[in-house]
């Protein structure tokens, strides 16, 4: 093997595992073609991996310090650049491909318009084109990552139908937009793309290994914007460790607030001019509705995830978490400052801050709920949390930033499939055992519906089935808060192990337990008595009898062990006949059997 | 009477990275008031033994105990007596030296101002500068100030002087280490790892080589020096064919012999005297040369 593949092997083996994890997320709607999961997922590789991948060849060199390593050796810039693009564009058109396939003919067939799919195309090639420019602006991966976006957006806020702004009679913007328009974005996202090229090119070639140091990151770095008399509260103290703590977190979460200003600035404008739709369900269905009210969802997200990534992630890449270890307070503390900062930034940038906003801006016309549905506030201050927890825990796992955000997708994803899969083991199971309420109500019988309260419960509120996975969650965040994690897949998915394993057996406990119960022993004495041709005068059996004359159960058969059924014709002119369960625990259910067939059914002493 | 409390006691301490083993069956004790040096090459586990003792990693054999307390159960205790300078220093980039000096100063009980003035001058700092700007022996520098200005009851130094320039680092451990030690003489330990053993020749009371994850040789610096000793031999002729097997090392050149001996000095003296060499001489072997030798004996010969 000669050098050059050695260096392009390199870079194959550095983009591998986030190019396989952005392939398969979008391939998954092609894979599940009726998965709402799967179309999420899809859409998300397409904005969020493309990017990611397209920043990573060269943000892993400012990630692993390796920059200087990486210019000085004995080959010119423009090959060692030639190699990363190689690579890289390989990475991303195919991963690009693959999502655009799944997005367009799976995920949202209903985007598949000859504009869009444009749109499309022109997105991809523009990322690749100016990846080199902004990663080396930003100095970070996760830097360029976000100026890619921030261009995007000003990018199809510029080719959109500014001109239909605002909306008419109700309707929001519409489109379809004519063939010229079409070409016109072509044209502009190559002139484009060629520039950003040239840009990147140039200011590789003019590039100055001024530090390497995360000092020189413009996301964690960047101007000081703040006014002096904020910013003094902020600086810390010669006494007062936890607030020193807790200003120290505010401030390695800068890039949060500064965005989270910018995301609410936009949203008042929005909501100030009347842009927002009233619904917050409202689904954006065109090009430029995506444009203009995408972001502030995405950034919501992403802050939110961000949140919890942040700040840990840049401590472990810089070394400073190590060292804190060694200062005379207690990880336990370090880590629950961490986390309570983590959850209250991600809350407060994805849900309280904009939530406030458009209540502020609503009240200016009158109603300061016009743009705020209050159930799904409440919703989302629920879930919200659970992402950022989520992604602070990837924090613990993973070794930085990058590797965190990468990996968080995977794990976030990981436990909805546990669960999904453990539900579906406990549904086999009670399909042939039955369920534990079952075996419950009918060895002890008891009324049928003795548990229905706790079943509509659950059924109702399906968070608290993810709730020893949080509290597992939680103990294992901070258990590798304290160690130095490892750089593998292995150790992640080492890591990820138990939180699947508890997930999986909650999901199975709950769904083998009560949630998936099918017994209905009414409608099978119903059709036993059926069988007797009972109704026509007054009678009684065992339960003995019944199981004589029809398959019924085994909860059934166990539920009527020892009962006496009495069988009258009814007076009314609906109902066909009434039976009467005297159950062996003392309970009486009656059971009214209609003319048509149907039942209704209650039990009491 | 009884023996004081050692400020470290480390018992067949064993520690694994996967399948390689970093520290194997490592013991040592080290008293109050003592500097303690922990030698070896890269890669000898000199910085996992400390990790172990600063409970960043947890022991997976043996036992590690610092001021008699458990690192893992005692933390904070254990923690607020010792300060540590890493082997790869790393501040907050926005934080000025100032700030990150009163950040760091809210965690302990006390902090001499006076010292970190004095420090400051020494190094030439300015506290006013991001340490985001601060070259790498700059940051060194201020780790340093960091661990010196609490007077903790020990100081544990992974490589503090790399980095620094020659004029600092001699400054640094001639003058800063002896005062830190001289604050409190007899009560404040330190235990440092070092390639550059030599600068820490007049320091070093007693320590420890390691090798592949084993203590090669643990002593006194005093009894080491006593031990490891360059015997040099000149004859008037050719010298004659001696059987010199005890020796670490034998030289031979013209009508010289130079011997590296451990322990068995006086009896190879007693063999060349036997031989009326024309001048023989003894001297002892710097640290640095205990270290090269302790480490060559140890390699296949």
């Amino acid at each position: 093997m000669n050098a050059r593949m050695v260096r392009i092997r390199k870079e194959v083996r550095a983009l591998f595992w986030p190019w396989c994890a952005v392939m398969i997320a979008g391939a998954l709607p092609v894979l599940l073609p009726h998965s709402p999961t799967a179309a999420k997922l899809n859409v998300l590789s397409f904005f969020f991996g493309i990017p990611l991948l397209a920043t990573l060849s060269l943000g892993n060199e400012f990630y692993h310090r390796t920059f200087s390593l990486w210019l000085t050796q004995p080959v010119s810039r423009m090959q060692l650049w030639a190699e990363k693009m190689l690579v890289m564009c390989a990475a991303v058109l195919s991963a690009g491909v693959v999502a655009w396939i799944g997005m367009f003919f799976f995920a949202l067939p209903e985007m598949n318009l000859t504009y869009n799919k444009a749109a499309a195309i022109a997105y991809v090639v523009v990322t690749m084109a100016s990846a080199t420019y902004w990663t080396l602006a930003a100095r970070s991966t996760i830097g360029g990552f976000i100026l890619i976006g921030c261009i995007f957006w000003l990018f199809y806020l510029f080719v959109g139908e500014i001109e239909n702004l605002p909306p008419r009679d109700g309707v929001f913007y519409t489109v379809p937009p004519p063939t010229t328009a079409i070409t016109a974005i072509s044209v502009f996202a190559i002139s484009f793309a060629a520039l950003m090229l040239w840009l990147g090119v140039r200011k590789l070639a003019r590039f100055q290994v001024t530090g390497g140091s995360s000092g020189e990151d413009l996301l964690m770095a960047g101007p000081s914007v703040m006014p002096e008399a904020l910013a003094e509260w902020f600086r810390c103290r010669p006494s007062g460790a936890f607030l020193n703590l807790v200003r120290k977190e505010f401030r390695l979460l800068r890039p949060i607030w500064v965005i989270e200003l910018l995301a609410v600035v936009y949203l008042a404008f929005l909501a100030i001019f009347r842009l927002l739709p009233s619904s917050p369900l409202f689904i954006p269905e065109t090009v430029l509705q995506w444009v203009v009210l995408g972001p502030p969802a995405m950034t919501c997200l992403a802050l939110g995830g961000l949140a919890g990534i942040l700040s840990l992630g840049e401590e472990r890449m810089s070394g400073t978490q190590a060292w804190h270890m060694t200062l005379p307070i207690s990880a336990r503390r370090q880590w629950l400052v961490k986390l309570v900062m983590a959850v209250f930034a991600g809350t407060a940038c994805a849900v309280l801050f904009p939530v406030l906003t458009t209540m502020a801006v609503g009240s200016i016309y009158g109603s300061p709920l016009l743009y705020v549905d209050v159930s799904l506030v409440r919703a989302e201050l629920i879930v919200l949390p659970i992402l950022t927890f989520s992604c602070f825990w990837c924090a613990c796992a993973a070794n930085g930033t990058v590797r965190a955000a990468i990996w968080a997708m995977p794990v976030i994803a990981a436990i909805p499939f546990a669960s999904q899969g453990g539900a579906w083991l406990g549904r086999e199971l009670a399909q042939t055992t039955g369920t534990l309420k079952d075996l419950v109500a009918s060895s002890f019988h008891l009324s049928p519906s003795a548990f229905a309260a706790v079943t509509e419960y659950a059924n109702t509120r399906v968070l608290w089935l993810f709730i020893p996975t949080l509290l597992v969650a939680l103990f294992q965040s901070y258990r590798l808060f304290r160690t130095t994690p490892q750089n593998s897949a292995l150790w992640m998915l080492r890591c990820l192990l138990p939180l699947v394993a508890v997930t999986l057996l909650s999901s199975f406990a709950a769904s083998a337990g009560f949630l998936s119960s099918r017994w209905e022993p009414f409608d099978e004495t119903h059709h036993a008595l059926d069988k007797l041709h009972a109704g026509t005068a007054k009678i009684e059996f065992t339960g003995e009898d019944l199981a004589k004359s029809s398959a019924l159960t085994p909860p059934t058969q166990r539920w009527l062990k020892g009962s006496s059924i009495t069988v009258a014709p009814a007076h009314s002119s609906l109902s066909a006949y009434l039976a009467t369960i005297h159950l062996a625990s003392g309970l009486e259910c009656r059971l009214t059997v209609t003319q048509s067939g149907g039942t209704a059914a209650s039990c009491g002493n | 009477m009884n023996s004081p409390i050692p400020a470290i006691e480390i018992q067949n301490l064993a520690y694994s990275y996967g399948k390689a083993e970093a520290v194997h069956d490592l013991s040592l004790r080290v008293l109050p008031g003592r500097c303690y040096g922990l030698f070896g090459r890269n890669g000898a586990g000199k910085t996992t033994t400390m990790k172990c003792l600063l409970n960043l990693l947890r022991p997976q054999r043996g036992q590690v105990r610092v001021f008699g307390h458990d690192p893992a159960k005692a933390e904070v205790e254990v923690k607020r007596r010792l300060a540590y300078v890493p082997d790869q220093v790393a501040f907050y980039p926005w934080m000025s030296v100032r700030e990150t000096l009163d950040y760091l100063a809210s965690f302990r009980e006390h902090w001499n101002r006076k010292k970190e003035e004095e420090l400051f001058e020494r190094f030439r700092l300015d506290p006013s500068k991001a340490t985001g700007a601060l070259s790498k022996g700059q940051r060194t520098q201020l780790a340093l100030i960091a661990a010196i200005c609490p007077e903790t009851d020990m100081l544990v130094l992974d490589e503090p002087t790399s980095g620094l320039d020659p004029i600092v680092r001699r400054e640094f451990i001639e003058t800063v280490i002896g005062a830190y030690q001289e604050g409190n003489l007899g009560n404040r330990t330190i235990l440092v790892s070092t390639h550059l053993i030599t600068e820490f020749e007049g320091l070093i009371d007693e320590f420890t080589i390691m090798d592949q994850g084993v203590s090669v040789l643990s002593l006194e610096a005093d009894e080491a020096r006593q031990r490891y000793q360059r015997i040099r031999a000149r004859f008037a002729q050719m010298p004659p064919e001696l059987d010199f097997q005890s020796a670490l090392r034998v030289r031979r050149d013209g009508r010289e012999i130079e011997l590296i001996v451990n322990g068995s000095g006086p009896e190879l003296l007693e063999r060349l005297r036997a031989h009326n060499p024309e001048a023989l001489t003894t001297e002892a072997l710097t640290l640095e040369e205990i270290f090269v030798a302790a480490l060559k004996s140890e390699e296949p010969r």
